[in-house]
């Protein structure tokens, strides 16, 4: 399904035109776009560029791209898709309430790429939506965009458009398989989100959910929290949503709001039951790699061969909390992949990822190993 | 590890428990339960079937494709699963099939292709809740056990639910029956009537309101919404303020739109209900089609509208009076006489907008009207503005009745301008706007009026004529020329007294008629005319004016007025040929006296010209006429100087580019000048020429050799000759006599005629010799 890879830093329009030019041959659908936070990006520059181009242009900026073992802020990564591709394009998820036709009857997409802006609002219900009116068994590979500065910028973009607070789902007829993992295990628990709105955790077992988070943390750790060092502290113990087959959705705390509430990546459910997870690098690593290896595995078993392209989407939290061990997960997931592949990615913001058998859930936390 | 297992089983337990809530509506809870058990049980998709009427029916479905448009239950396979499932509802326990057991497809229902065990969970004998894994090991992890423990909890709700359902059924019914009798007469009535909901769903509507929207049935109007009906959608916002606010509306007037788009306007009265039974708050409403009434409402409007915009935007004033005092005025009436129209409307008397001196005129125009008195289409009279100017109005008027009493309805002008404008172009058919006299036309009539009018006899009549008038037109101008009149008229207006008729009858041209006038009185006018010249002439002005005059007495019956006139102008021309006599006029004498005046050409430099010409001109042989032109030439050669500004006449340094091409101008002001003059006109070619070269670079033609007149040729050498041999502005001292001809043998051939050149210098050499 993947094409030609290509990283740079690419600056001025002349730059953009033979970076642009070098992705695009002769059986390029369309070309997906990974934009680094700092890469200095003017889309009103490139417009016209990408509108020139006769295929389909689109991506997003993230907190980080992923070039074979290493992460960059401020490059360029472009990937060709080898396979047709549509896109259809949600501006506010916040105002959605059903999916198009084109979605509902896409009966040779295989791969559904999903790039959404990791702090829009109603991700679950979108999720839930894309996985209850699609018709045809695909798998869903993705994350979410966005600046970790939380600017507000528009991060999402195709030859026409550039915003914020929605999604782009990129409908491919080529295969991708996918594997998942985090690595995160069981630490407290359990606690009764009693009282939600949307990714703001308001009560926890009927408590202000910092003041007992804080409590809580304090008590195991010995470490006092308070609302500014929240975020360093918060990395490495998120909220985990525990299924009935023993796997476990990571919630990402990332502050403080009003009333000691505490703002999640990714909604929980009113009344869910969570734990609380710790971290260590070693088991996030092991899990990296078993998600590399379950991807490669299933292409194979799938399609028989070994594919064109390592998808890699890691949570940017991961990368704040694994620090310096970063470079030996993406190691092991390079190990654990085809070494003639190109590996390539992003550091995003919730994770997207399910091989389209249950409920696709926005992961935080997590690594998603695409080959394709 | 045990911790997290019964984590996880609580977990469920407790979401699920927590989904079934306190719903009343067993879809939505069966719903939330389903999500929550397939999203935590990580199921593929889930559905509940529901024991209703001894038979199994869909419900709900969560996970994979449940919302997507294609995904149809009903056909076969699914009528023998729901036989499958009702044995299974009589067992009472849950079944688990994978696709290792033969019948897996016939309990899989729908089978979407990646189902690998299916788990089938009765509710009491009241449903069946179906999920579906892609993974075949789903039994192992318990869920059916944890699901099972929830069941007598689902089981109630579903059944609390159920009872609610029939409760309201039981309830709808029993209002139906009440409602039934009233229902008839609600059918037949002529007024459409509603029920809806606050979100503008349709609960009820009787035929007449069906009619009046286009629909036939009232299935028709279920799946719409109010805001589809109106015209404009956002007046149903307002349509809702109203009645949340206030719990009811009354005669609210709209525009609704008729299934086939149409419009038509309805008065809706309705009322807000409260809270019933399963059914929220509803609106109940009145609809009757007020479109005719509307349109005729309309129509009026319109009409007056028209009227009111004619009136209001009319540019005559338009009034309407009553015992007196105002009762309407346009705003351009009031506008007219400086007041809003609010100032004069029941506040002003009629009489106070008319001047005093014609309050007696409009108050009889009034009485005559409203007495239905032969009315005089419309009359002028004098209007006092509001700032106590005066202004003309001319004013129409009919009797009217108004409110049941006689009144004047009628429109207003105001004419000042116009009137203004009248005076002005009788004053201008009069006279002659330049010099304020009466023009010849009025003249014309004068004389007609007064040739057989004995007692204005004896008249005096003066004909007066102003030397060189054209001159001055076409050298200086005819601003100068204007400037000349005017100056005359001024000199003659002192002259003559104020029942004098005195008139310009041509360009250069005045008359004056002096009824009563003998002789005597006659001849003092005639030399108090000459004073007042010498006057004017004396009093430093630019200009130089003469008037040559002629007069003459008309007596009755001996001298008729027409023979004075022709007598006067006689004497004139006589007094005017006297003033002109000799080689030029004394226009052109006052020229070259003007010249001397600006130290250009002194009386002696003029005559050594006039005298080396004459004797270059006899050594060339000549002819007489030729000399006669070279001698008058000599005198009026630089003539056009007159015309050019003395700091460049004068400049002591040498002149720019700008500079020469002004002083070069001098050949073409000569030439109009003795053009303009018949005495010298026959000159005026060769003072245009005087400045050619020989070579052709000369000015203003670039005539070259012989195409030169021989005239000009003589004094465009004579003239350098003595210009050289005397002082000028840029240098005081004289060339030598030696140096002068050798510096014309440098310009021979080049600025002069070389043979004329030798010529010269032959002449000029025997003055040496001889001196």
């Amino acid at each position: 399904m993947f094409g030609k890879i290509a990283m740079g830093d690419v600056r001025d329009k002349h730059e953009w035109k033979q970076f642009m030019a070098g992705l695009h041959g002769k059986s390029t659908h369309g070309i997906f776009l990974m934009i680094g936070q700092e890469a200095p990006f003017y889309f009103d520059k490139v417009q016209p560029l990408f509108k020139g181009m006769g295929i389909p242009v689109f991506g997003g900026v993230f907190p980080g791209i992923i070039y074979e073992t290493s992460w960059y802020k401020d490059k360029v990564l472009g990937c060709a898709i080898e396979h047709p591709v549509s896109v259809q394009v949600f501006r506010d998820l916040s105002l959605l309430d059903g999916l198009p036709a084109e979605l509902q009857n896409a009966d040779d997409i295989r791969t559904f790429l999903v790039i959404i802006d990791g702090l829009a609002s109603n991700v679950s219900f979108f999720l839930e939506l894309l996985f209850e009116t699609c018709t045809r068994q695909a798998s869903y590979i993705g994350g979410g965009a966005g600046s970790i500065e939380l600017n507000g910028r528009p991060i999402l973009f195709t030859e026409d458009e550039y915003f914020s607070g929605g999604a782009l789902v990129v409908g491919i007829e080529g295969f991708v398989s996918v594997g998942v993992s985090h690595g995160w295990e069981p630490f407290y628990g359990p606690l009764v989100a009693n009282r939600v709105k949307g990714n703001v955790l308001i009560e926890l077992n009927w408590q202000p959910a910092f003041l007992l988070y804080k409590k809580i943390l304090e008590e195991k750790t010995g470490v006092s929290v308070n609302p500014r060092n929240f975020f360093d502290l918060a990395k490495g113990y998120p909220f985990g949503m525990m299924r009935i087959n023993g796997s476990i959705i990571v919630r990402d705390p990332i502050k403080v709001g009003a009333e000691n509430s505490i703002t999640l990546v990714g909604e929980v459910p009113e009344n869910s039951v969570l734990i609380i997870l710790r971290g260590e690098p070693k088991n996030l690593i092991k899990a990296a790699s078993e998600a590399a290896d379950k991807a490669t595995a299933n292409f194979k078993e799938q399609q028989g061969k070994s594919g064109r392209g390592v998808f890699v989407i890691d949570c940017i939290s991961r990368v704040l909390f694994l620090g310096d061990f970063i470079a030996q997960e993406l190691m092991a997931i390079r190990s654990n992949t085809p070494l003639d592949l190109p590996m390539f990615g992003f550091l995003s913001l919730g994770e997207v990822a399910s091989l389209g058998d249950r409920f696709l859930e926005f992961y935080n936390k997590t690594t998603v190993v695409g080959v394709g | 590890m045990e911790m997290l297992n019964l984590i996880k089983s609580l977990s469920l337990s407790y979401e699920i428990a927590l989904a079934i809530g306190n719903s009343l509506d067993l879809q939505e809870m069966l719903n939330q339960v389903l999500k929550t058990i397939v999203r935590k049980g990580g199921a593929y998709w889930g559905i509940v079937w529901l024991w209703d009427r001894q038979k199994l029916e869909y419900v709900t479905g969560a996970g994979f494709r449940m919302r997507a448009a294609k995904l149809h239950l009903g056909n076969k396979e699914t009528d023998d699963f729901k036989r499958k499932a009702e044995a299974i509802l009589k067992l009472r326990r849950p079944v688990v099939k994978t696709e290792k057991d033969g019948d897996f497809k016939e309990f899989c229902i729908p089978f979407l292709g990646r189902e690998k065990a299916v788990l089938l969970i009765p509710v009491e004998d009241l449903a069946v809740v179906s999920l579906s894994f892609t993974r075949p090991d789903v039994i192992e992890e318990g869920l059916a056990g944890i699901i099972g423990g929830i069941v007598p909890k689902l089981g109630n709700a579903i059944l609390s639910c159920l009872n609610h359902q029939k409760t309201l059924a039981v309830e709808k019914a029993r209002r139906y029956y009440s409602e039934t009798k009233y229902r008839e007469l609600v059918n037949n009535l002529n007024v459409g009537i509603y029920r809806s909901t606050v979100e503008g769903r349709f609960l009820d509507a009787n035929p007449a309101f069906l009619k009046m929207f286009g629909f036939h049935d009232f299935q028709e109007i279920c799946g719409l919404l109010w805001p589809s009906l109106y015209s404009d959608p956002l007046e149903r916002k307002s349509f809702l303020n109203e009645i949340m606010n206030k719990g009811f509306v009354k005669n609210w007037e709209v525009l609704f739109k008729r299934k086939d788009g149409d419009t038509f306007w309805a008065q809706v009265t309705a009322v807000l209900s409260l809270e019933q039974e399963g059914e929220g708050k509803h609106i109940m409403g009145i609809v009757e089609d007020i479109t005719e009434r509307k349109r005729l409402e309309i129509q009026l409007r319109e009409s007056e509208g028209r009227y009111r915009l004619l009136t209001e935007s009319a540019l005559v004033g338009v009034y309407l009076f009553q015992a007196g005092t105002f009762r309407y005025v346009n705003p351009t009436f009031a506008n007219i006489f400086g007041y809003r129209v609010e100032e004069i409307i029941d506040r002003l008397n009629v009489l106070e907008l008319v001047e005093p001196r014609d309050r007696p005129l409009v108050a009889e125009n009034i009485r005559i009207r409203l007495e239905g008195g032969a009315e005089k289409a419309h009359y002028i009279f004098q209007g006092l503005h509001k700032d106590g100017k005066i202004i003309t109005c001319e004013a129409m008027g009919k009797r009217v009745d108004y409110n049941g009493a006689p009144a004047i309805l009628g429109t207003l002008l105001d004419i000042t301008e116009r009137k203004r404008a009248e005076s002005r172009m009788e004053y201008l058919s009069r006279h002659d706007v330049l010099t304020g006299f009466y023009n010849r036309g009025y003249f014309e009539q004068t004389v007609e009026q007064m040739r057989n009018d004995f007692s204005r006899y004896p008249i005096a009549v003066f004909m007066c004529d102003i030397d060189g008038l054209k001159v001055v037109n076409d050298t200086l101008g005819h601003e100068k020329g204007d400037e000349l009149l005017k100056a005359a008229a001024t000199v003659l207006r002192r002259c003559f007294r104020a029942g004098d008729v005195v008139a310009r009858i041509g360009g250069d041209e005045f008359v004056a008629i002096l009824p009563n006038t003998d002789s005597r009185e006659g001849e003092a006018i005639a030399r108090r005319i000459l004073k007042a010249v010498d006057e004017f002439n004396g009093e430093n002005h630019d200009l130089h004016l003469s008037l040559s005059v002629g007069a003459a007495i008309a007596r009755w019956p001996h001298q008729p007025l027409d023979e004075a006139l022709k007598l006067a102008d006689k004497v004139m021309y006589t007094n005017k040929a006297a003033v002109e006599s000799g080689v030029v006029g004394r226009f052109v004498r006052s020229l070259l006296t003007a010249l001397a005046a600006r130290d250009l050409e002194t009386e002696k430099h003029t005559e050594r010209v006039k005298e080396l010409a004459m004797r270059l001109g006899e050594a060339c042989g000549l002819p007489d006429e030729e000399m006669s032109i070279l001698a008058t030439l000599a005198k009026l050669h630089d003539i056009g100087k007159i015309g050019i500004p003395d700091q460049i006449l004068l400049k002591r340094s040498a002149l720019t580019p700008e500079e020469r091409r002004i002083m070069e101008k001098h050949v073409e002001v000569g030439y109009q000048l003795a053009l303009a003059m018949p005495e010298i006109s026959s000159i005026a070619k060769y003072i245009l020429h005087h400045h050619e070269w020989w070579n052709g670079k000369g000015y203003p033609a670039g005539l070259q050799g012989q195409e030169i007149p021989i005239v000009c040729r003589i004094i465009a050498i004579v003239d350098a000759y003595d210009a050289m041999s005397s002082p000028r502005p840029y240098r005081q001292k004289p060339l030598k006599k030696e140096d002068v001809i050798t510096e014309l043998r440098r310009c021979a051939g080049k600025q002069f005629d070389p043979d004329l050149v030798e010529n010269f210098i032959a002449i000029i050499s025997e003055d040496k010799e001889s001196s």
